[in-house]
């Protein structure tokens, strides 16, 4: 079930990247965007996975769910993380 | 079968994710000088949304919680691209004066610059944050194609003003 899971939050995350992609356009070094918001997803859907008890495609729907969030709300932190001078570490 | 009680507390849930999201919009936004508009709507989607995704996924209140911080999210994003598609011209106005989510940081520094001064120049616009002339242009096109901004003048004196809402 396991990879599934993060198969599905990965999938998540990587969603949330295309739609802040503007004008839905891939280009150079977007791609990557794409692979290090879904596995920000990734790690945020099994985290979010590990606190609830559930099986079957609810567990895969609700996975995708915590990546895409997860990706969002990394993402925003990060940004205002950069905004105050912080350093990426 | 879901009841009323547990429904409004599926509610109840996913308005807190909306509340966490607005806060976020907020933070992200104040150094640029928008203020998040319409939170009250991201706060009624996010409740339906954490409601409806748990009906539908599980009846647990984490997933409502998680669906109202995403839900606005996919909404907004959704229906952007849509009004974009579909109603063309009307694109604009349906999106002026809300925070904008596709255009990067760097665009909305200047878009925010336009706004409180009224227009912006391309050369003004690469002064204020940081970028070659050419890179200005192309953000400042996209910003115009986007809706944001209106040409108003030609050539490199053009000012770009901000499309206000309801024009």
């Amino acid at each position: 079930m396991l990879p599934s899971i993060l198969l599905a939050a990965f999938i998540g995350g990587a969603i949330r990247a295309a739609i802040g992609i503007r004008k839905y356009s891939l280009k150079k070094g977007q791609v990557s965007s794409i692979a290090i918001d879904g596995m920000i997803g990734a790690v945020c859907g099994a985290a979010f996975m590990s606190t609830v008890n559930m099986t079957g495609n609810a567990a895969l729907l609700a996975a995708g769910l915590a990546g895409y969030v997860g990706a969002d709300v990394v993402e925003t932190l990060y940004k205002l993380r950069i905004k105050r001078g912080g350093s990426l570490v | 079968m879901i009841v009323i009680p547990e429904l409004l507390i599926l509610i109840a849930f996913g308005l807190f994710g909306g509340i966490v999201r607005v806060l976020l919009g907020f933070a992200k936004s104040y150094e640029y000088g928008f203020v998040p508009q319409r939170a009250w709507l991201t706060l009624i989607v996010a409740a339906l949304s954490g409601a409806l995704a748990a009906i539908l996924i599980a009846e647990d209140p984490k997933v409502a919680v998680i669906a109202g911080l995403g839900g606005p999210d996919m909404v907004e994003a959704l229906w952007r691209g849509l009004a974009r598609r579909v109603a063309g011209g009307a694109y604009a106005s349906a999106t002026a004066g809300a925070v904008p989510i596709w255009i990067t940081n760097r665009q909305m520094k200047g878009l925010a610059v336009a706004k409180r001064k009224g227009g912006i120049t391309v050369k003004q616009y690469a002064e204020t944050v940081g970028v070659s002339l050419r890179t200005a242009e192309r953000d400042i096109s996209d910003l115009t194609k986007g809706g944001y901004l209106q040409v108003k003048g030609k050539g490199r004196a053009a000012v770009h003003v901000p499309v206000k809402k309801g024009k």
